[in-house]
This record gives structure tokens, C-alpha cells and sequence, in this order.
């Protein structure tokens, strides 16, 4: 097992580098878990935003419709202050901020002047709580209309309960889990260690002293090619399990109760498949370990960019996806997001998940394919 | 004294390692950032497509049916109405197609499968519709002479919110992303910096042995280093400039001028950031540059690299620390620029930040000044 050991000792020298992309996974994931809902109770509720409101009315109303708003959502207060607003609304602090400006019953209810709000561009956020805040002023019009005083009107307006939702038999699967978010970024993983760190040992054993001490060896050339399919496979397969690991740890064994469990850890072992394949290729193109960096970096980054890794799929434009459909990580970003979506299994929807894996193992196979071209070609021209 | 600058040039432009971080690694990172962020913010919402069920043939539900058409055609469209059968919307359902499914009844009802923003929006509809019920039960009972007033003002339904921006420019949270990466391709500069110093210390590399014993004045070889590797970064930070303005169409404010100045005092601090590590102690080459990609990284991510939130998040609790990250005042800096114009803040921004040069390139000078070497 001479091949193999010298495979682990040179992926023993790059563990620095090894660990340091584990500690920016394991970071990303804890991160997402710790921002992402508790969407396991399988009990609808009903989307809870951050309000900021600079009430400068401080009425009746003005404070029955922040105690309305606070109801549904998360309320706070803040000044009149234009630099603070422009920063806590740019850096998206809070979700929206409403001015009540005042003299607020006059204006608004009588004069029919509008609220200002500011929401974060491009969200339903805004329609939401204009919506409601809509409802709610129609509201106190309507009973003022009929005779209710101010102070009546508004409190007949805020204690309405809200609509009952019933939820359809899912499961009891609500919303995107956890443990999906650890597999969405598996594939930076995989791209950027794995193909690192294989790609670099490849690098050491094409030297051409190297190669030409091993073509004089005892070793026959299959058994130095299996050895070095054990070693791939042994840093693939060690990286996959500790991605799991950590996907454990994070969903605190929520992942077994999910129907779709063996799907998840069928797509995410094809990618590590793929991610091998990716470095293989890498490995015989590059001749200096220095110049792997460079290409890695790069790779990782654009793939996880545009494939939906780092920005949810929903957010990329058409163009983008559609350039994307080129690229394998793609198609398992689309059976990830598949299947956390997923209510139930219909047809359609299994097919779209067989379809995403058997594209992803293509890829891996013309990756491979192409592999094997370079390396002919390569030592044709030794 | 120009043959220094030439050959000084010349070794910048060929050390290919430090030329990639310092120029291609911002370039392609913007173009990714671009590609990726580009639709968030920007894109028209999407009608959410729900299926409408009519289960019971009564004047309630019918209400119900029109009230949904007028919110399908109202100015934002703000839904998309397919009334199909119950097993039909079901199926729709389970697929994703629809997000909900309205069931027309006397008291009309809302099925989802999920929870998120577009089934709270379905939620409020209903809600909407069901208060207005309720409400005309309440007048009916409290104030029955009242009601055809109540009812008049229920059928004048008023818009009474207006969406604005806060100073009447529209913020872009993507936007942060790009002004830290400007940020994090001023403090690159530091590979540059870094190759300099290196080339400076006789006891770390052949060429500066070479250098060390040509009677050319120590300080004159300074000089030319650091002013050729600081205009070859400001080039460098240029053509990233010029490209995310340029190219990618990033709004970057009005006045290039003072954008020019940010990145030159930034691709100061770069380079001083650089010679001062390549200065410190006598470590390896491959720790120093260890230790720079992650003074530089940390920086970046604590100015809003990864996520844009996070400068804000450090100036709510830690304050102290984005006066003394030099990527979040360069950042900082570019958003007095570009979104909300305040003088005073980006004069103090650039004030710090020259402060910052003035003690790494100090600090860099004492570390190396009289060195004298007995036997290399």
C-alpha cells in the first residue's frame, strides 16, 4: 500500500488547509441553523416581520395601529432620525418602518393623506403590511362611519382574531428544515477541499521523477491505479461522512423522520462523486500545486454562486439559471430544493429528482471521461 | 533612478501569485457577486398563484368569488385565481403549483402546505375579507342606524399606505456586498506590500541579497518600491472601478472623485498592511502570508463580504471595532459616497484610515531601519 500512504501523508501535510474550509462549513452551518425557523412543528403560523415605527402622533389611533401591528408582528421603536432609518432599513435591520406622522387621524383618516412606509425593495414584505395596515384604518373609517368613537373603533378593530389556515396532511413537514440548508452548502464543501486537496496530491505524483520512480517500481501500474482509487475514495467518502455528521448534529436527528432521508443522501454522495471527478480533472491539468489555488478558488466560488449554493435558486435571474443547467451542481441544487419542498411525493415530483441525479452522474462520468483523455494524452506526450 | 522604477515595474507585473489576489480574484468576484445578486431587490414581484375551490352555491361565497377577482385585478395583481374541482386543487397543491386553495363557503376558508410570506399575504386576504364580515355583524347589532354609512365607507376602500424610500434614494441591501469587496481589494494589496518587503530583507531572499550589496541608497530603494507598488494597486483598484461602474453598472454615487480617494488611501492601507507583515519578526514566508489572508478575510467578512448585515450588526454591539477595521472605513466610506451623503462621517473614515498608514508604515521603517547583516 505504498501508493496509498504516500497519498495520506501528502494529505496529511495539507490538513491546515483541510481544516480550515471544514471550520467554514461547519460555520455556515451552524449560522444557517441558528437563523432558520423552527418550521418542525408541523402547526401553521403565520410569517412574523420586523416592524420599526416612528410614531410622532402618539394618538389613540397611532398607538391602536402599532398595537395591532405588534400583535403580528415584531414591533419596535425608533427616532425620526433620516441617517439611522437609511441604515437600519439598508442594512435590512428590520423588515419595514412605518411613519406615523403627526396629527395622524386628521390627515390620514380625514384628508385621506397615505402612510409612509418603507420596506426592503423587491420583497412581498410591503404588500403584506400594507394589507394589513390597510385593513385595519378601513376599519376604524368604517366604525367611525357608523358612530363609534375613536378610541372604540380602534379597539374593536384590534381585537379581531385573525383567519384560522388549515394546513394540508403533509407529514408533519412545514416549511424548509434545517438540516436541508446543510446540504445545500455541501457542495462548497466538496468543491473547494476536496478538490484542493486531491487535486494538490495529484500535482506531487505527476512530477515527472516521481512518476518515472514508480513506472521502475515492483508496484505493477493496476495496483498503483487501484491505490490511488482507495485514496480518493477514502478522502471522498471521509468528507461526505463528516458533512453528515455535522447535518446530525445541527438537526438534532430530525433528518431521521424525514420520508425523503435516503433521497437527500443519495444526491449529496453523486455530488461527492462528481466533486471527485471535478478533481481528477483539475489534478492532470495543472503541473504546479501553487497554480491549484488559483483555479479552485475561483471554481468553487462561481459554481456556488451560480448554481443557488450561497443565493437561494428563487433569487437568481432566468439567464443565470439557465447558464447554470451546464453545470452539475445545478442539477443537485434542484433535487435539494425538490425535495424540501416537497409535501408529497407525486410523480412528477419523483421524476424531477430521478432526473437531477442521473444528470448529476453523467456529468461525473464525462468529467471522468475526459479525465482519462487528458492522462493518454499526457503520457503520449512523455 | 528610473531603471529602479522599470525593473521594480517589471518584477510587480511577474509575480503572478500576488497580481492574481491583488487584481483577477476582485475582478471575478464581482462578476460572481453580480450574476448572483443582480435579480435580488430588482426582480417584480411574482403573482402568487392560488387555486379558488366552490364547494357551496350560496350569495356568501359568490361575495367571496368576487372579492377574490377584484384583488386578481387589482394594480399590483397581487394573485393569480384558478378555480378548478377539490381534487384538482389538491393535486395542484401537493405539486407546488398553487400556494393555496381558497374554499368559497359561507364562512370562506384557506388551505396551504407550507408556511412563508406568500401564505401570510393569502392569510391577510382572508383575513381582510372575513373583518369586513364581522364588522357588519357589529354594526348590525351595536349601531344599526349607522349602518349604511358603515356600509358606504366599506365600499369607498381606501389605499391609505404609500411605499417611500427614506431620503428618496432606493437602498439596495446587494449593494454592501460590493462595497466590501472594494474594500477587501484594497487590503489584497497587501501580497503586493508583502513581495515588496520580502524583496527589501537580505536574510529572506536571494534578490534582495542582490540588492543589499549594490551601493544604491537604501532609502531611495525604498522609495521607488513603495511608490511602484502603490501605483501599480491603484491601477489595479481602477480597473476594478471602472469595471463595476463601468461594466456591471454598480451604482457607486455620483462623485467618482471622492470614490478615487477611498480606494487610493485603501490601496494605501493595502500595501503598509503588507510591508508591515513582511517586516514583523522572522517568520516563514508561507505564515506571514497566512497571517495576512486572515487579518484581511476577517476584515472583509466583518465589513459585509458574506453577509451583507453583518457591519451594521458590529456598529449596533461593537462599535469601537468598525472604527478600527480599515475594510469596514473603507466601506463605510463608499456608503457616505453612494448612499447617504454625510461629509463629516467620510472625512473621519479617511481621517482614521491615513492614521492607520501613517503608524503600519512607521512601525514597518522601525522594524527594518540599520539592518546590517555580518553574513548572509
Amino acid at each position: 500500500m505504498t501508493v496509498f500512504k504516500g497519498y495520506m501523508k501528502i494529505i496529511k501535510r495539507l490538513s491546515g488547509m483541510i481544516a480550515m474550509y471544514l471550520a467554514i462549513f461547519t460555520g455556515i452551518t451552524f449560522i444557517m441553523q441558528f437563523m432558520a425557523k423552527d418550521t418542525e412543528s408541523g402547526i401553521y403560523t403565520a410569517e412574523k416581520l420586523h416592524i420599526a415605527v416612528v410614531d410622532e402622533d402618539g394618538g389613540a389611533l397611532a398607538k391602536g395601529l402599532a398595537d395591532y401591528l405588534e400583535k403580528l408582528h415584531q414591533v419596535s421603536y425608533m427616532e425620526n432620525d433620516e441617517e439611522v432609518m437609511q441604515e437600519t432599513i439598508y442594512y435590512e435591520s428590520v423588515d419595514l418602518i412605518l411613519r406615523i406622522p403627526a396629527n395622524f387621524q386628521q390627515s390620514c383618516l380625514v384628508n385621506g393623506q397615505e402612510l409612509a412606509i418603507t420596506g426592503i425593495p423587491g420583497s412581498y414584505n410591503s404588500i403584506y403590511v400594507s394589507q394589513q395596515i390597510n385593513t385595519f384604518l378601513n376599519g376604524v373609517r368604517s366604525y367611525m362611519a357608523a358612530g363609534f368613537d375613536t378610541v372604540k373603533a380602534v379597539e374593536l378593530c384590534g381585537n379581531q382574531e385573525s383567519s384560522k389556515v388549515d394546513v394540508l396532511d403533509n407529514n408533519g413537514k412545514m416549511g424548509i428544515s434545517s438540516y436541508a440548508y446543510t446540504f445545500r452548502y455541501m457542495p462548497y464543501l466538496f468543491l473547494s477541499a476536496l478538490c484542493y486537496t486531491l487535486a494538490v496530491v495529484l500535482t506531487f505524483f505527476r512530477k515527472r521523477e516521481v512518476k518515472n520512480r514508480m513506472l521502475a517500481s515492483a508496484v505493477s501500474l493496476k495496483r498503483q491505479n487501484a491505490e490511488s482509487i482507495l485514496a480518493f475514495g477514502v478522502v471522498g467518502i471521509g468528507m461526505w461522512l463528516f458533512s453528515l455528521a455535522l447535518m446530525l448534529i445541527v438537526s438534532g436527528g430530525g433528518f431521521f423522520h424525514d420520508p425523503y432521508k435516503w433521497f437527500y443522501l443519495l444526491n449529496s454522495f453523486i455530488l461527492m462523486l462528481v466533486c471527485l471527478a471535478v478533481s481528477f480533472v483539475i489534478g492532470l491539468l495543472v503541473n504546479k500545486s501553487q497554480v491549484v489555488n488559483h483555479i479552485v478558488t475561483p471554481l468553487s466560488l462561481g459554481m456556488c454562486f451560480l448554481c443557488g449554493v450561497f443565493v437561494e435558486m428563487s433569487l437568481l435571474g432566468d439567464k443565470v439559471l439557465r447558464v447554470a443547467q451546464f453545470l452539475p451542481i445545478y442539477w443537485y441544487e434542484v433535487v435539494n430544493e425538490t425535495l424540501s419542498n416537497c409535501v408529497v411525493m407525486t410523480d412528477s415530483i419523483r421524476d424531477t429528482v430521478l432526473k437531477g441525479m442521473g444528470i448529476e452522474m453523467l456529468f461525473a462520468v464525462a468529467l471522468i471521461g475526459v479525465a482519462l483523455v487528458i492522462s493518454k494524452f499526457k503520457q503520449q506526450e512523455q | 533612478m528610473m531603471h529602479l522604477i522599470k525593473y521594480r515595474f517589471l518584477c510587480t507585473m511577474r509575480d503572478r501569485v500576488a497580481m492574481f489576489w491583488a487584481m483577477a480574484f476582485p475582478l471575478i468576484l464581482g462578476t460572481l457577486f453580480y450574476f448572483a445578486l443582480s435579480n435580488v431587490g430588482k426582480d417584480s414581484l411574482k403573482t402568487i398563484p392560488v387555486a379558488l375551490v366552490e364547494t357551496t352555491q350560496s350569495e356568501a361565497a359568490d361575495t367571496f368569488g368576487s372579492f377574490l377577482d377584484e384583488m386578481e385585478q387589482g394594480e399590483s395583481k397581487v394573485i393569480d385565481v384558478e378555480t378548478v374541482s377539490e381534487e384538482k386543487a389538491l393535486q395542484l397543491l401537493k405539486e407546488n403549483e398553487v400556494q393555496g386553495i381558497f374554499y368559497a363557503r359561507d364562512v370562506p376558508t384557506l388551505t396551504v402546505a407550507s408556511e412563508g410570506i406568500e401564505e401570510s399575504v393569502l392569510q391577510t386576504l382572508l383575513d381582510s375579507y372575513n373583518r369586513n364580515a364581522h364588522m357588519i355583524r357589529t354594526v348590525a347589532e351595536e349601531k344599526p342606524e349607522g349602518m349604511a354609512a358603515a356600509v358606504e365607507t366599506l365600499a369607498d376602500y381606501q389605499n391609505l399606505v404609500k411605499e417611500t424610500t427614506i431620503t428618496g434614494k432606493e437602498t439596495n441591501g446587494s449593494q454592501q456586498y460590493f462595497l466590501a469587496l472594494i474594500a477587501m481589494a484594497c487590503l489584497y494589496g497587501c501580497f503586493l506590500g508583502f513581495s515588496t518587503a520580502m524583496n527589501l530583507q537580505a536574510n529572506l531572499t536571494s534578490l534582495a541579497v542582490r540588492r543589499c550589496i549594490t551601493p544604491t541608497h537604501r532609502l531611495k530603494m525604498v522609495f521607488v518600491d513603495l511608490l511602484v507598488t502603490f501605483f501599480v494597486h491603484f491601477v489595479n483598484l481602477m480597473i476594478l472601478l471602472v469595471y463595476l461602474v463601468f461594466v456591471l453598472k454598480i451604482d457607486l454615487g455620483a462623485n467618482l472623485g471622492k470614490t478615487m480617494l477611498v480606494c487610493a488611501v485603501g490601496g494605501l492601507i493595502g500595501v503598509a498592511m503588507g510591508i508591515f507583515v513582511g517586516s514583523c519578526g522572522k517568520g516563514r514566508e508561507g505564515v506571514k502570508i497566512g497571517i495576512m489572508l486572515a487579518i484581511s478575510m476577517t476584515c472583509s467578512f466583518l465589513a459585509g463580504l458574506m453577509q451583507a448585515q453583518i457591519k451594521h450588526l458590529v456598529e449596533v454591539n461593537v462599535p469601537v471595532l468598525n472604527r478600527i477595521n480599515p475594510a469596514a472605513l473603507i466601506s463605510d466610506a463608499l456608503y457616505c459616497i453612494s448612499i447617504y451623503d454625510d461629509p463629516a462621517r467620510y472625512i473621519r473614515d479617511i481621517g482614521i484610515l491615513l492614521l492607520m498608514v501613517l503608524i503600519l508604515g512607521l512601525g514597518a521603517f522601525l522594524m527594518v531601519r540599520r539592518e546590517r547583516y555580518d553574513s548572509i
